[in-house]
């Protein structure tokens, strides 16, 4: 045995070492968040998941943050495959094989899983040319599967084009398709298909925007992108830029309703002096929420769709000395309105009923043993019977 | 399976003291950056706090804090790993080509020992795995002692701690150490693999002379192609899930190494005449 010592020596060195750092990165991988209730009803968040991801220390890791367990996302089995398409790949493994992971080209419901895949490098295109959507079709009760290209017949020279929603009524695929052109100009076309015919029904331009030297417009939309089920309303905006200046000055900002079932496209005006956090917009079935922050308060303002009206605000004060000064998560999401800010010492996550025009929860969300500042982004929150 | 165990303890033995130098060389060296890193960082942050009249948290808050990223993208570190790959690489070729063009022809001697001819491709394998996983491990405690360092140089208030989860989320420390011992074993096992292919090949040429030179370029280059067919299947159709190309490589790398046990086997008993 004694000859052998070099080599056991080797052996024991691996051993020992490579145990130590597998035992080491297991450990270092826990983290533990609590909620601590200031208000309302703590079953609002037992049940409550936030996908998001924690900066701490130049350290970013992706969370899933829930009331008795944060777990952290690096299992390689799932490396790079956002985690709304986990849950998808899992219950239809080979349907998803090879799609792109962009939430806006799925449509989901009971029944079906719709998949749209963009036209490919439409630049190389000439004008006249066509190209076409391809549809993957999957009928969940009967486990039928259909792929079926449809070709445009708009024949334009686009440079190239995206799919910002997708949602199917009555048996109709309705794509809200944006244009890129090749003068800089963009367009939002709603573009319809009859699934039993496979065949085009309408493509229909309802807002064009021109860019120029001196001014730009951006087209936003406000549904969530986690959302893959029906929506009957979608809603955009278009904001005039002045493009020439270094701070990006707003020179109008116009918003409009697409109705997907009756292909109406109507205004949604804001009232007169009414400030909100464009960023936190969102679209929740019947209404557009969104939300202010200022130093004392949070203003919720919610818009029903369907009537065409601004309900009243909903004003909460802040539990603790605002710092932030901006708004940095807030999520729409099965009739409630979630707001996840960064206060002074800790997050504060608000629950609001987005029909009600009540406050639901308010409570601390906070790192244990966190070491360093650490700062939350929520991606989305979800309920964990999904 | 006695007579393989003293093979590998007699590679061992032979590559010891080089193998030794080695170690000591990449320590000197991290260990040296380790300390050149914190103190020229530390003499950047007092020249800039008395220059532009700083405090510690304002300096960090607008030239940031030292993190463990420092060390790791510096010349010390990166050089001393470059090296010490360098030298396993030469050596996984030297293993074989001392024992023939040494001053006694060394490989006869082994060639004639009263055991399979197979044992004497395996002790190499496994030594060559050997002292690569040793370093692996070694590297382990080295960054324990880096960080002692840094720590013991920079204070707290300029410093940034990490993890150890995502220190060896890292450029090169997350191929050394994948996230799970099933792809630490994976990985290292397919580092095994290429091994062995160059281990056939390095004896298509001990065969066959120049010919086989030309031969084990061509085996390398069908060996490649089969290990990574679950790569190129990928590239091309975007049909697999990464986990079904982890899984496949591993399968296309267990054949790849068989066929390369089965050939050197072969070539061992058959083409390489005492």
């Amino acid at each position: 045995m004694k000859k052998y010592w070099q080599l056991l020596l080797i052996v024991g060195v691996i051993i020992v070492m490579v145990s130590i750092h597998y035992i080491q990165v297991a450990n270092a991988k826990s983290y533990h968040f609590t909620f601590d209730k200031i208000s309302g009803d703590d079953k609002y968040v037992d049940s409550l998941l936030i996908e998001g991801n924690l900066e701490e220390g130049m350290e970013y890791s992706s969370v899933i943050i829930g009331k008795d367990k944060t777990t952290l996302v690096d299992n390689f089995k799932y490396q790079d495959v956002p985690l709304l398409f986990r849950d998808l790949i899992d219950q239809n493994k080979n349907f998803m094989r090879g799609k792109s992971f962009s939430a806006s080209n799925y449509f989901e419901d009971n029944t079906k899983l719709v998949y749209v895949e963009e036209p490919n490098e439409t630049w190389k295109l000439n004008k006249g040319d066509s190209y076409s959507y391809r549809f993957d079709l999957l009928d969940k009760v009967k486990n039928d599967r259909i792929t079926f290209d449809i070709q445009s017949k708009l024949n334009k020279k686009v440079n190239w084009l995206t799919v910002h929603n997708i949602t199917v009524v009555n048996n109709e695929v309705k794509l809200l398709v944006r244009h890129y052109l090749d003068n800089g100009d963009e367009e939002f076309y709603i573009v319809i298909i009859d699934l039993n015919k496979q065949q085009i029904v309408s493509e229909r331009s309802i807002e064009t925007v021109t860019n120029d030297e001196p001014l730009y417009t951006n087209l936003e939309i406000y549904n969530q992108y986690h959302n893959l089920g029906y929506e009957k309303y979608l809603i955009y905006s278009t904001t005039l830029y002045n493009a020439e200046e270094e701070v990006r000055n707003i020179i109008s900002r116009q918003f409009k309703v697409v109705n997907m079932e009756t292909n109406e496209v109507t205004p949604l005006e804001l009232p007169d002096g009414l400030e909100i956090d464009m960023q936190s917009g969102t679209v929740d079935n019947n209404y557009f929420v969104a939300a202010r922050m200022t130093d004392t308060d949070t203003w919720i303002y919610r818009y029903n769709i369907g009537q065409q009206r601004w309900l009243e605000p909903i004003t909460v004060p802040h539990p603790e000395k605002f710092v932030n000064k901006e708004l940095n998560n807030t999520y729409g999401y099965n009739g409630k309105f979630y707001v996840l800010n960064e206060m002074e010492k800790d997050f504060v996550l608000q629950i609001f009923d987005i029909e009600k025009g009540t406050i639901l929860y308010e409570g601390i969300l906070s790192k244990k043993d966190a070491k360093q500042k650490y700062f939350i982004w929520a991606n989305r929150f979800l309920e964990q019977t999904e | 399976m006695n007579e393989y165990f003293k093979l590998v303890n007699f590679e061992v033995r032979r590559f010891s003291k080089l193998f030794l130098t080695l170690i000591v060389a990449v320590t000197v060296v991290q260990i040296i950056g380790a300390f050149m890193t914190s103190f020229n960082f530390m003499e950047r942050v007092e020249t800039t706090m008395a220059q532009k009249q700083l405090g510690e948290s304002e300096y960090v808050l607008e030239y940031g804090a030292y993190n463990f990223q420092n060390f790791i993208f510096s010349e010390y570190f990166i050089l001393s790993i470059v090296f010490a790959a360098t030298i396993l690489v030469i050596y996984v070729f030297f293993i074989w080509y001392r024992d023939w063009l040494g001053k006694s022809s060394f490989i006869y001697r082994l060639l004639m020992l009263p055991t399979a001819r197979r044992n004497i491709y395996f002790a190499k394998l496994t030594a060559i795995l050997l002292f690569v996983l040793c370093l692996v491990g070694v590297q382990i405690a080295l960054i324990e002692v880096v960080q002692q360092i840094i720590h013991g140089i920079i204070p707290d208030q300029l410093r940034v701690d990490q993890s150890k989860a995502y220190i060896y989320s890292f450029d090169v420390l997350s191929f050394l150490y994948p996230k799970t011992p099933l792809l630490f074993i994976l990985l290292y096992g397919l580092g095994a693999t290429v091994v062995a292919v160059v281990f056939t090949a390095i004896l298509f040429e001990r065969s066959y002379h120049l010919k086989g030179i030309l031969l084990g370029a061509i085996y390398i280059i069908i060996s490649i192609l089969v290990i990574a067919i679950p790569v190129i299947i990928q590239d091309i159709t975007g049909y697999l899930y990464l986990n079904e190309i982890i899984g496949l490589t591993a399968v296309t790398s267990i054949l790849t190494l068989g066929v390369a046990l089965y050939l050197a086997d072969y070539l061992l008993k058959r083409k390489i005449n005492v």
